[in-house]
């Protein structure tokens, strides 16, 4: 008897221990081809925490982003990605979605002929479906929908459009935080989300996201620029380089890259390479 | 054999067959689509009483419930189990036999079918029994949809069945018309070799849909010709689904200025089926548009053949011309022939044409699934919306969306 309820009891620790960090990503290494892209990435992410992703072009960030979301065209090469405990690479993309995982895209497909309102009945229906939950009929669903849409300022006619048909790249982006905001993900990957966007497009986009935050729901927000940090502030921030995170730090480093660029953060790498060579 | 419809056009009809024969491979308009599995079979056209009831066509075809519908059942028409009380005034349906002193009947009536040309549009001419005639009187609007329903059923007998329509819409009238063609439940094979002539006359209007969804074993060959007059506007919407083979042949001549026409085609095939679309659009007058989309999704070891034609007549100046053909192969297996082609002879013209044919786009394949959308579930959604590209020119909203369900269940499975 005492036996058993010891062990319950330490079970119970593991998974609370799980339960706070949402994800882990060990050693990770990705190519596409013959070309290696990711060459060892170590990220902790709690529940709740909103990391920031910078680094100069060609640094991996996107990459790092499609291999989270289980985009094939990478393979990757070693390492583990733990989401809640569970390691998620051998999944296919359906399912992380549908254990949630959500990639806002840096460039949103167009698919004409189907319509955004029905594409997201069928994710949200899907995704309710892979938890035991019976599907929201028609009625529930354009509730769900109308309050939603109010996040991001979208307007019903854009709802009724194919999805991203024709949107200009500011409603483009709004419908990724709108898609977000339908599918309610624990874990929010915003690839570049900025890029392309005027300051009031910026601004609505922002607002979406920072409406999203909860204890429960973590996000990586990848972007090339300071800019974005000043409206989704970050709880931390993460220099990727050559496939490798070099530095990590507060928003505050954000604020050095912004002024210095990100020269000094090469030569950084150099010096340790360098360094660890001697 | 039943009395003939018209005994001098039908002895020179067989006398060019006689004179054509059948067409071979060597044929550059039969060149994708063999039909030796046609001729080496015997088909009787024996004429056998059909038995399908309204009831039955209302409960496979509720959309029709409040239209005008013709049954044709073997290439005779079923006038008990047809509805055709109400016709509108300014539409005329019978038989073009009983209108043979009518000028204008006289003047359209196997005036554009290729007879001379054409196999199997002089096998029509010789054998067809029924030749059915819809006129939409001049100035005439007729809202209400009217249908054909062509049905083909053979208890073990494989028979063949022509089918002939003369459609004339005249100066400043406007109506819809779509022909259906299908079998009866559990029906042997059956070969059908139907013809439509089209009129459109000056400022007229006119759709006309063609549905072809007969059994898996039947063969199906479709001649339309098409005249159009000044100022008309014509659109065409074949959609092809079932049939082991379907070749369909489409010929329109624009005739008078400002013509305007939309040729929307769409073409499903799976396990082995054969279908094949030939079109040819001539431009004989100046400031006319011509815009053609034709889409395909094959799967299995099916074929399909696209092949379009554009010709520009030295006259023809102002003249815009589209052409579009696009494909999506869902199996190693699957087969497309496209070849579109323009001969001009004018020197101010607009002209366009171009044919794709790829696997389903991965990225957008990535987007849906991203988003928790299973790949079988993500793959028929982008399938359905290629298609709906297509369905999306049938006007009547009822038969969009039987089509678009009948594609989406074939799709299903051809996918599974």
């Amino acid at each position: 008897m005492k036996e058993n309820k010891f062990k319950k009891n330490s079970s119970q620790a593991l998974t609370t221990q799980h339960e706070t960090r949402m994800l882990s990503i060990k050693n990770l290494k990705a190519s596409i081809g013959e070309k290696q892209i990711l060459n060892g990435i170590n990220l902790e992410i709690k529940a709740g925490e909103v990391h920031a992703i910078m680094g100069p072009n060609g640094s991996g960030k996107s990459t790092l982003a499609s291999v989270l979301s289980g985009r094939d065209v990478f393979d990757v090469t070693g390492g583990e990605v733990l989401f809640d405990g569970e390691n998620i690479l051998d999944l296919s993309p359906e399912d992380r979605a549908r254990k949630g995982i959500f990639l806002a895209f840096q460039y949103p497909v167009e698919i004409p002929g189907v319509s955004n309102a029905n594409f997201l009945k069928t994710a949200v229906n899907e995704i309710r479906k892979s938890k035991g939950l019976e599907p929201l009929d028609s009625k529930d669903f354009l509730v769900m929908m109308k309050e939603r849409m109010k996040l991001v300022e979208m307007d019903k006619a854009m709802t009724q459009r194919s999805v991203n048909e024709g949107f200009s790249g500011g409603e483009k982006k709004r419908n990724e935080i709108f898609q977000m905001a339908m599918l309610e993900p624990k874990l929010c990957i915003l690839d570049e989300t900025d890029s392309g966007l005027d300051i009031d497009a910026l601004r609505i986009v922002a607002n979406g996201v920072n409406a999203l935050r909860s204890k429960e729901r973590s996000f990586v927000v990848i972007t090339h620029y300071q800019r974005l940090l000043d409206y989704i502030v970050p709880d931390f921030v993460h220099v990727l380089y050559n496939g490798r995170i070099v530095k990590s730090g507060t928003k505050d480093l954000a604020l050095e890259l912004e002024e210095k660029g990100y020269d000094w953060i090469k030569e950084i790498k150099a010096d340790a390479v360098e360094f660890s060579n001697k | 054999m039943p009395v003939k419809e018209f005994p001098e056009l039908q002895e020179k009809a067989i006398s060019h067959f006689n004179h054509l024969g059948f067409p071979g491979q060597k044929n550059e308009e039969w060149k994708y689509t063999n039909i030796s599995p046609i001729l080496s079979k015997t088909f009787s056209d024996s004429i056998l009483p059909g038995g399908i009831t309204k009831n039955e066509i209302l409960k496979r075809f509720p959309f029709i419930r409040d239209a005008i519908f013709i049954v044709v059942e073997n290439g005779r028409w079923n006038r008990e189990e047809s509805e055709f009380k109400d016709i509108p005034q300014g539409m005329k349906i019978g038989y073009v036999r009983e209108e043979k002193n009518n000028p204008s009947i006289q003047k359209h009536f196997n005036s554009y079918a290729d007879v001379q040309d054409d196999s199997f549009a002089a096998l029509n001419t010789a054998f067809s029994n029924d030749s059915l005639l819809i006129q939409v009187l001049p100035g005439s609007v007729i809202e209400k949809p009217v249908f054909i329903i062509h049905v083909a059923s053979s208890d073990e007998q494989a028979i063949v069945i022509h089918n002939r329509l003369l459609l004339v819409a005249e100066k400043n009238s406007s109506a819809k018309i779509s022909t259906l063609f299908v079998s009866k439940t559990g029906s042997a094979e059956t070969f059908t070799n139907a013809i439509h002539e089209i009129f459109v006359g000056e400022n007229a209007k006119l759709e006309f849909d063609i549905l072809q969804n007969e059994n898996e074993k039947s063969f199906h060959i479709c001649g339309t010709h098409v005249l159009q007059s000044a100022n008309s506007v014509f659109s065409i919407n074949t959609v092809s689904a079932g049939g082991k083979i379907v070749k369909n042949k489409l010929h329109i001549k624009l005739n008078g200025q400002n013509g305007e026409n939309h040729m929307h085609g769409l073409y499903v095939a799976s396990d082995s089926q054969l279908i094949d679309n030939h079109t040819a659009v001539y431009h004989a007058v100046p400031h006319c548009n011509s815009n053609q989309l034709y889409k395909g999704i094959i799967g299995g070891k099916a074929h399909g053949v696209f092949n379009g034609k554009i010709f520009v007549e030295k006259d023809a100046q102002k003249t815009n011309a589209y052409q579009s053909n696009k494909n999506i192969l869902l199996s190693n297996d699957a087969v497309v022939n496209a070849k579109p082609q323009l001969e001009i002879f004018a020197d101010d013209v607009k002209c366009s044409h171009g044919a794709t044919t790829g696997q389903m786009d991965e990225e957008s394949l990535f987007y849906l699934r991203s988003r928790g959308i299973g790949e079988e579930n993500a793959k028929s959604l982008l399938n359905i919306a290629f298609a709906n590209d297509i369905l999306n020119a049938i006007s009547l909203e009822s038969f969009r969306e039987y089509l678009s369900s009948l594609v989406e269940t074939k799709l299903k499975d051809t996918l599974s």
